[in-house]
């Protein structure tokens, strides 16, 4: 327990910057609008973020490893579109879930299998992978939308609660534990580390590189199923359109929680931080009236500030330690 | 005798192309024996290491361990041997745990994914313990000091329970301290009946601690002996001792002026009151060690990297502090990087384009270039430096080791240089390219260039210097001129033997 | 010592030779071979004369943003925005025009969007050192973001004659827009192959490091490149809204992946210092007789997307064997 305690206030003495900017978030969209923290919005704010909060946990661990997964979005979408076509075709809810996570986790697959055993950059072929799967999304949806009509699912994403935590956040939690776990107390946590830091000293230690990355990617496109099944029980359509952009929104959680984008280190409580920082920006703008075209520039503008901010702190913090 | 021997390696040879990096090296360790491997740079210790770790492969010879035969080699398969090796280059991971770092690769498992946690830091106590650490294995690596991370790299080594031990400059960082703690560890080791294989330049330390020497040169075997029956002298005598006058065609010439003098210059953590000058027409040579800091220093004086104090002047006229490679190259002065491969060339460009790359503006004020006339320049200087090319369109990527060389060389000829720094111009290059390498030092330094010739090989420099600084330490603490150059004296200072004077 | 000069002499024209610089350099025109025999398997009348010049006005477009793209990757970058940016430009330039500005200057203005793009994207990459993918990943969305804000709701229209010509105007059947093709061709092969200026981007892009060392001003030459690219792309989308007579914010879609792959379809490569304006036509002219034999064979234009990708991935694969193919010969 005593290492958990630590570590915790470890973090938190390494990200004062996030986590004052976290607070200072709150604070000030509190100050204008006092509806921000009241239960309803506070679980609107989960439920919209808990995707991104998903995603990036998939995005951290790729990036720690070295990598970088930019499908991640069009393979949510993709889940959805899945989701969909099943219902309608008839196939029960479970059924149609398994389906949308597998097709995901597929695809995380081959990309896995074209990065991790031919060696070809990830940017590249998760980049292929993205319009590949909007392609199959917008062969398969024509263009438009489908809707999903399964009461079950809508139950899921816009009401249930359990505890009276958002049954939502529990997933999102569950999520969080295991890849806690992973990172911290498996062999393969260690090894992702030690990859991103030195892949070639990593391989001489005995590591089985190649399958490592494969996972990692076969984890990022199951998280990517999972934060796909998340955002369609609440928006309840399939569409080609659906979370474009979450796959930079995930970098940028993962890289201003403290990862560098070359990996090697990272924490997850810091991602989760980003990640919140995002969602509540998006959130607490939409709280003023801004919207999307408007919401958009902002954000990108704001995301592209804090990359560039936290990659001159990161490299601050390495010259001042040597 | 045979079954006494841990570790047997007879007749090890490894080619890197047209390099032969070991050209069949005998090796004998025995159980709870201390062996130091020891050579100058480039002799093959390094090599030889990595075989036994099953790092690299070697080309021809056998292995036994433990009298059996190793046909075939990998990180895993020596794992399994119960090899473990220290790379110069550490292998540290900051963001790990020193707990998680003692066992990664190793780790003892429960339910199949999940960590022993508390067996894991139990036994990295117990180990730091044993071998009077006094680290919390909480931990980061990170947020060790360098000496730390390699005491905690060799720990790590330990941790596998391993039977043979290899350290390839196990001391670079240590404090006298930390070395003694490591000393004691080894001689721990060794009553356990662990073999060490300790490569090192720091013969004093394998004095102390080893056995038996052995002594590597051009990665020949040339003797294994015992510390306690020779003298440190005899050991540098075997490390350099060759034919110097043949291999290397120094011609003298008339000595000008200054065109470079570097006055206490300083930068922290890299060098110190550095006083340097090259002349017109000068072979001059900067010897020392890996790591002595000529490297860093040649950066600084290219202006790739800045300085803190003192002062540098080229052709008798002071620099700014900040200045940049496009004044330099304007000034006349080039640079032949260490690594030719990623600072030296374009590899996926042809000759042609590789040669005339620092001479763009010169050539084609205009902007625009002739094709015609950058082919000519190619060829003229393809053929006064006899570079083995079909044609000048052909991708340097292409070209044998020496070629590339003469190509990097070519191109700061095109671009009028009066002062050349070369960064170990001759590493990794077969014999016959390099004598034309030195020609072609030569032929310059006879039209006036002045060269600064850094260089770990240490026959090279003196047969080929008109003057010679040794640095040691980021510091220059010898200068020898021509004839009265002893190689043995130019090692001890190099490796530190002998302070500064 | 053998005397290397006498060898230089002999010309080296052999048939061998040149059969080894064709199947080693390109796995692309292998594609396109195939590509053609489906396509007159599949439409006999395609290489009839006038249709070739239909499928090359097709083209130019597609060409110009694959040159862009090429000189950014033969710097070793990449630019992703150049499909927003480009959209920018181009709608603002749509804007002037449908409010009666003059051509040259509505033009000059998007060109000039453009450019600004571009000069942000290099001083982010140069100087902030941030990744190439990432900057101009983060570019495209506020670019993105501008689009839809401002002119999602906006209806662009009423080009007027002479702007149209550019993308749609004939001279007897000879379709305007390839002059201007050739014209963009000449400019930017001339820029690349025969000036010191486009020297200067090939070394960078294959060693940074030593062209530093040589004195080039590494970071001048990468703001610029990606200057270029900026405004390249706004007039490849410039040429796209003059086919139509309404520009909606949705001309930009997809627009970046055409690009690099019509760029690597050329031959450029990731690795930097590889690829050429050249290559760019032929992996234009590739991407434009794909869409057209998807188009022939009856699949929807929506699965293009998805075919587009596959093929991107291959090509990077098939560059990747060749890249080892000729390692283990330099062994």
């Amino acid at each position: 327990m005593g290492f958990y305690k630590r570590s915790l206030i470890n973090y938190f003495r390494q990200l004062p910057a996030i986590t004052y900017v976290l607070i200072a978030l709150i604070v000030i969209f509190y100050i204008f609008n006092r509806n921000f923290l009241s239960s309803m919005n506070i679980s609107n704010i989960i439920r919209q973020g808990a995707p991104l909060i998903i995603v990036s946990l998939g995005m951290l661990i790729v990036i720690i490893g070295g990598g970088i997964d930019l499908s991640v979005g069009a393979l949510m979408a993709l889940t959805g579109t899945i989701i969909a076509l099943s219902t309608n075709a008839g196939l029960s809810l479970p059924i149609a879930l398994i389906l949308g996570i597998a097709v995901s986790t597929i695809c995380g697959l081959i990309s896995g299998l074209l990065i991790g055993m031919s060696g070809l950059p990830p940017m590249i072929v998760t980049f292929g992978m993205l319009y590949i799967a909007q392609g199959i999304n917008l062969g398969i949806t024509g263009g438009g939308s489908m809707t999903i009509t399964s009461k079950a699912l809508s139950y899921f994403g816009r009401g249930a609660e359990f505890l009276g935590i958002p049954a939502v956040l529990w997933v999102v939690i569950l999520f969080i534990v295991i890849v806690a776990l992973m990172l911290n107390r498996t062999f393969f946590g260690g090894y992702l580390y030690a990859i991103g830091t030195d892949p070639i000293g990593a391989k001489a230690m005995g590591i089985k590189v190649n399958i490592c990355v494969l996972l990692q990617y076969v984890i990022s496109g199951f998280m990517a199923g999972v934060a796909g099944v998340v955002l369609a029980s609440r928006l309840l359509t399939g569409n080609a359109l659906v979370g474009i952009g979450t796959e930079f929104e995930a970098i940028a959680s993962v890289v201003v929680g403290g990862t560098p984008i070359i990996g090697g280190s990272g924490t997850l409580v810091g991602t989760i931080m980003g990640a919140l920082i995002i969602t509540i920006l998006k959130s607490g703008l939409s709280l003023f009236g801004i919207y999307a075209g408007s919401m958009a520039i902002i954000i990108g503008l704001s995301l592209v500030i804090m990359v560039v901010l936290s990659q001159l702190l990161y490299r601050k913090e390495k010259i001042e330690k040597l | 005798m045979n079954d006494q021997f841990l570790l047997k390696m007879e007749n090890i040879k490894k080619n890197y192309g047209h390099v032969e990096a070991l050209k069949g090296v005998d090796l004998g360790l025995k159980k709870g024996e201390i062996l130091a491997l020891v050579g100058e740079n480039g002799a093959g210790k390094s090599t030889l290491g990595k075989i036994i770790a099953g790092v690299i492969s070697k080309d021809k010879g056998a292995i036994y361990v433990d009298n059996r035969e190793i046909k075939k080699n990998s990180p895993y398969i020596a794992h399994k041997l119960g090899v473990s090796i220290v790379f110069q280059e550490l292998g540290i991971i900051p963001s790990l745990t020193i707990a998680q770092y003692l066992f990664l690769a190793n780790e003892p498992l429960r339910v199949h994914m999940m960590v022993k946690k508390k067996e894991v830091l139990s036994r990295s106590k117990n180990l730091l313990n044993d071998l009077e650490i006094g680290i919390d294995p909480n931990t980061k690596l990170s947020d060790l000091s360098i000496g730390q991370q390699q005491m905690i790299a060799v720990v790590r080594a330990i941790a596998f329970d391993p039977k043979i031990i290899i350290l390839d400059e196990p001391t670079s960082s240590l404090t006298t301290f930390e070395v003694e703690k490591l000393f004691r560890i080894l001689k721990k080791l060794k009553s356990l009946g662990v073999g060490v294989i300790y490569i090192s330049h720091r013969l004093e330390e394998v004095f102390e601690i080893a056995d038996k020497v052995t002594v590597l040169r051009d990665g020949k075997l040339i003797n294994t002996v015992e510390p306690s029956k020779v003298k440190i002298d005899d050991i540098i005598f075997m490390m350099v001792g060759r034919d110097i006058s043949e291999m290397y065609p120094k011609e003298l010439n008339k000595i000008g002026e200054e065109v470079l003098t570097l006055s206490s210059v300083s930068r922290k953590g890299i060098c110190k009151n550095i006083d340097l000058v090259v002349r017109e027409g000068e072979i001059v040579g900067l010897y020392g060690l890996i790591g002595a800091g000529r490297t860093e220093l040649a950066r600084i004086i290219f202006g790739l990297d800045n300085y803190d104090t003192g002062e540098i002047k080229f052709f008798g006229k002071g620099v700014k502090k900040k200045n940049s490679p496009f004044n330099h190259v304007a000034m006349g002065i080039g640079l032949l990087p260490e690594d030719k491969k990623e600072q030296g060339l374009c590899m996926v460009l042809p000759v042609k384009q590789n040669i005339t790359r620092a001479s763009l503006k010169r050539l084609f004020p205009r902007w625009f270039i002739s094709p015609v006339k950058e082919n000519n320049v190619a060829k003229k200087y393809i053929s006064e430096l006899n570079i083995a090319t079909d044609s000048p369109d052909k991708q340097v990527i292409f070209l044998s080791g020496g070629n590339q060389q003469k190509v990097v060389l070519a191109h700061w000829m095109c671009a009028n240089s009066k002062l050349l720094i070369l960064d170990e111009p001759t590493k990794g290059i077969d014999v016959g390219a390099k004598v034309e390498v030195y020609r072609i030092m030569n032929r310059l330094a006879k039209e006036g260039v002045g060269v600064l010739l850094i260089s770990s090989d240490l026959p090279e420099i003196v047969g080929m210097s008109d003057r010679i600084y040794v640095m040691y330490r980021g510091e220059i603490t010898n200068t020898f001129p021509r004839g009265r150059n002893n190689p043995g004296e130019i090692l001890s200072y190099a490796i530190g033997t002998v302070k500064k004077k | 010592m053998r005397n290397y000069s006498r060898e230089l002499k002999k010309s080296n024209i052999s048939v061998i030779n040149i059969l080894n610089r064709i199947l080693s350099g390109s796995s692309y025109i292998i594609i396109l071979l195939v590509l053609c025999i489906i396509t007159t398997i599949v439409s006999p009348v395609f290489f009839t004369l006038g249709n070739l010049l239909n499928v090359l006005a097709q083209m130019v477009p597609f060409f110009i943003l694959g040159a862009g793209q090429t000189l950014v990757l033969v710097i070793g970058g990449i630019d992703l925005s150049v499909g927003a940016v480009g959209g920018v430009g181009g709608l603002v330039a749509g804007y002037m025009l449908m409010n009666g500005y003059p051509i040259l200057h509505s033009m000059l203005v998007g060109l000039a969007i453009g450019a600004g793009f571009g000069l942000v994207n290099g001083l982010i990459i140069v100087k902030v050192k941030i990744n190439a993918f990432i900057t101009t990943f983060g570019m495209r969305s506020v670019a993105m973001g501008i689009l839809s804000w401002y002119f999602a709701r906006k209806l662009i229209y009423g080009f007027p004659e002479p702007f149209r010509f550019l993308s749609i105007g004939r001279i007897g059947n000879f379709p305007f827009v390839i002059i201007i093709g050739v014209l963009v061709f000449l400019i930017l092969h001339l820029l690349s192959r025969y000036t010191t200026f486009g020297r200067s981007i090939y070394s960078v892009g294959s060693n940074p490091t030593a062209s530093k060392i040589s004195g080039i001003n590494t970071d001048k030459v990468i703001i610029i490149t990606y200057i270029i690219s900026g405004i390249v792309a706004t007039f490849a989308v410039m040429l796209f809204i003059g086919r139509g007579n309404t520009a909606s914010a949705r001309v930009a879609e997809g627009l970046e992946l055409m690009a690099i792959a019509a760029a690597l379809l050329g031959g450029a490569s990731f690795l930097g210092g590889i690829g050429s304006v050249n290559g760019a036509v032929l992996g234009a002219f590739i991407l434009t007789l794909l869409g057209n034999v998807i188009n022939l064979i009856g699949i929807s234009f929506l699965w293009q997307r998805l075919v587009t990708g596959a093929v991107m991935i291959l090509v990077v694969f098939g560059n990747e064997i060749i890249r080892k193919r000729m390692s283990i010969i330099k062994k």
